[in-house]
């Protein structure tokens, strides 16, 4: 038989490596090389949970200004939120008010998320009695626009953006030294940011962004690639337990 | 950068300036433990041309140091910055060959040495607010001159006392110049051809700090009356050398003369009152820096470059200190080279991404490294990425 069947190789190749591999026991994955890194991340995640789930909301905000020939936009972050996280999230803008003379268009945006993976976690307090966990994610700002020449734009603006999570581990999650128990965190910022949007093809923008968050000095940093629905971009938190965090989202405008 | 001004009326342009410039590395020092050096830098300004011969200009910049290896004497390789700067400057052309420009700019910066601390409670946070005036010359179509004075004041609001300092035992170097002052500076430039040089003078009077002497005072404390001034002079000359059309070169040197008024008392431990040395002109120094960087062009996308510095700093007073913090005979002096190498890309005309490797090493008669590094080695590899519009 000349040609091959790639679909019955794969499968056995697959089948056979799960033969083949012994699962790996959970202390021999903690003392190995990759083990021991990721404990020590998640034990970095344990010190401040609530600055890593608010650098994650961050992704799923976009308050550079609508073009100016649209109205509105409904966003979805679908990387690294939804996936692999579950977090859904919805984010809208409107443009109350365009570019004309001196005055800047302005736009308005609001967000909200929540996890969904929560629903299905068995959650208890400390007698026992099982409760509901809580996640709540939002964000609301406000945006002005300038157009400089026919391919830029500057903008700027401020925003309120507040991740809260609530919940108890029936059975903590424990491996090596890294023992989760629970996640109890309230963050709240209120943030100026700028930045400058750059026509760089036909259907194409670039936007460069900085952000800067008034109660914990926080600097954020954003280069975003946006397509008619795609976007592409990346997030940069000096100070996050993920320095770089890459995003994919996809919008639709009206 | 490409501006493209926007017309805002018939005699007001606005062109804008953005740029983003990230620095990620690993470093990796002969003793101790790896740093991961990061650096974040935003800029975003306006410039706006008024009329014919008058612009005027915009510009913020937010900017984020992280650990990594130091230059500057008195910073802990943790040390971690974080700087807002505003400046405003108006420049106008009085005629064919006098050009006139003030400028007003604040600066915030804040400080953290460890960890757990926490964004606006750094000892060394400071505030600097001032002006200046240039007014510069053209000579000749190839010469250019041009004199600057500015003023600044500086404010440390956390900082408190000179003196408790040295008793807690920690680094004088840390410390030094972290006091409110006064900031006069008189400057001169001159450019001919591919030639440059510059000659600065600046002046810091503390406006609270008292001098330290070495005999205690009629109200017990080892302060004087007098306040502490310091003052830096500095000389700079470079040339940028083409060789081809593909290859650049631009040696530099520099020298600085720093006095200071202010002395330095020992205290032999930390809760203790009473000094066990007294050093006069504890601050004074001259230091020599030389730079020679190159760039070879390689195509329109791709450069290589690879550049080497000697900074030599000599203390005309200050005795050295041996591992155990006790004066030991002679001069302190710090030697510091630092050399790199890598290759630049350049996707587009707004972007640059830079893969580097560089080496850093120190020598000092100072042995004494419980708070600050002095004798070290180290390598740093890592990546730049540049946005500018």
């Amino acid at each position: 038989m000349r040609k091959i069947n790639y679909s019955f190789l794969f499968t056995a190749i697959l089948g056979l490596s799960m033969l083949l591999a012994q699962p790996a026991r959970a202390d021999d994955f903690a003392n190995s090389a990759v083990g021991r890194q990721l404990i020590d991340l998640g034990i970095k995640f344990l010190d401040d949970p609530g600055d890593f789930f608010f650098n994650l909301h961050t992704d799923n905000e976009d308050l550079s200004p609508l073009p100016k020939e649209r109205n509105g936009s409904l966003r979805w972050n679908f990387f690294p939120t939804t996936l692999p996280f579950t977090w859904a999230n919805l984010s809208a803008k409107v443009k109350i008010k365009n570019d004309s003379g001196y005055w800047p268009q302005i736009d308005l945006s609001a967000e909200y998320g929540n996890i969904l993976a929560l629903k299905a976690v068995k959650s208890s307090n400390d007698n026992g009695q099982e409760i509901k966990p809580s996640f709540t994610d939002y964000s609301f700002g406000a945006t002005a626009s300038k157009v400089m020449n026919e391919k830029t734009r500057i903008f700027g603006g401020v925003k309120f953006a507040s991740v809260n999570m609530d919940v108890t581990f029936s059975t903590p999650v424990v491996l090596g030294d890294f023992n989760m128990s629970s996640l109890h965190f309230a963050v709240a910022d209120t943030s100026f940011f700028m930045g400058l949007s750059q026509k760089t093809g036909d259907n194409c923008y670039t936007v460069a962004q900085l952000g800067y968050g008034c109660k914990y000095n926080k600097i954020t940093s954003r280069l975003m690639l946006v397509y008619p629905h795609l976007e592409l971009g990346l997030d940069i938190f000096p100070e996050g337990l993920l320095v770089i965090q890459p995003f994919l989202a996809w919008h639709w405008y009206f | 950068m490409t501006c493209l001004a926007y017309p805002l009326s018939a005699e007001v342009k606005i062109a804008p300036y953005y740029s983003l410039n990230f620095m990620d590395a690993v470093s990796i020092p002969t003793k101790g433990d790896w740093l991961f050096p990061l650096n974040l830098t935003n800029d975003l300004g306006l410039m706006a041309n008024v009329g014919e011969n008058n612009s005027v200009t915009g510009f913020y910049e937010l900017k984020y140091t992280g650990p990594g290896f130091k230059k500057e004497e008195g910073q802990s390789f943790t040390d971690r910055t974080m700087d807002h700067i505003l400046v405003f400057r108006d420049e106008q052309k009085l005629n064919d060959l006098y050009t006139l420009k003030a400028q007003l700019d604040y600066m915030r910066e804040y400080v953290r040495t460890g960890a757990d601390e926490v964004w606006g409670q750094g000892l060394y946070d400071f505030q600097r607010t001032g002006f200046g005036i240039f007014l510069g010359r053209q000579f000749a179509p190839e010469l250019y001159g041009e004199l600057s004075l500015q003023f600044h004041t500086i404010l440390f609001p956390n900082y408190s006392d000179l003196l408790a300092e040295y008793q807690a035992g920690a680094n004088a170097d840390s410390s030094t110049g972290k006091q409110n002052q006064n900031v006069y500076q008189l400057g001169a430039y001159g450019k001919y051809g591919a030639n440059s040089a510059s000659a600065g003078i600046m002046l810091m009077n503390y406006t609270k700090q008292k001098i330290i002497v070495q005999t205690v005072q009629p109200d017990g404390t080892y302060y004087s009356g007098e306040l502490q001034s310091d003052m830096l002079v500095t000389l700079n000359a470079s040339r940028e050398q083409k060789i081809g059309e593909r290859i650049l070169v631009v040696p530099g040197f520099a020298y600085k003369h720093k006095t200071s008024n202010q002395n330095f008392q020992d205290f032999a431990t930390p809760t203790s009152t009473v000094p066990v040395q007294y050093v006069g002109e504890f601050y004074n120094y001259n230091e020599i820096d030389a730079v020679l960087p190159f760039t070879l062009l390689i195509s329109r996308k791709w450069e290589y470059f690879a550049t080497i510095e000697w900074d030599w700093k000599d203390y005309t007073a200050r005795p050295p200190r041996d591992v155990n913090n006790v004066f030991v005979s002679g001069r302190q002096a710090n030697d510091i080279i630092i050399w790199g190498t890598g290759f630049t890309y350049k996707a587009n005309e707004v972007t640059r991404t830079t893969f580097f490797y560089q080496y850093q090493g120190e020598t000092s008669n100072m042995k004494f490294e419980k708070y600050l590094p002095y004798n070290y080695a180290g390598y740093t590899v890592g990546i730049n990425f540049n946005y500018s519009y």
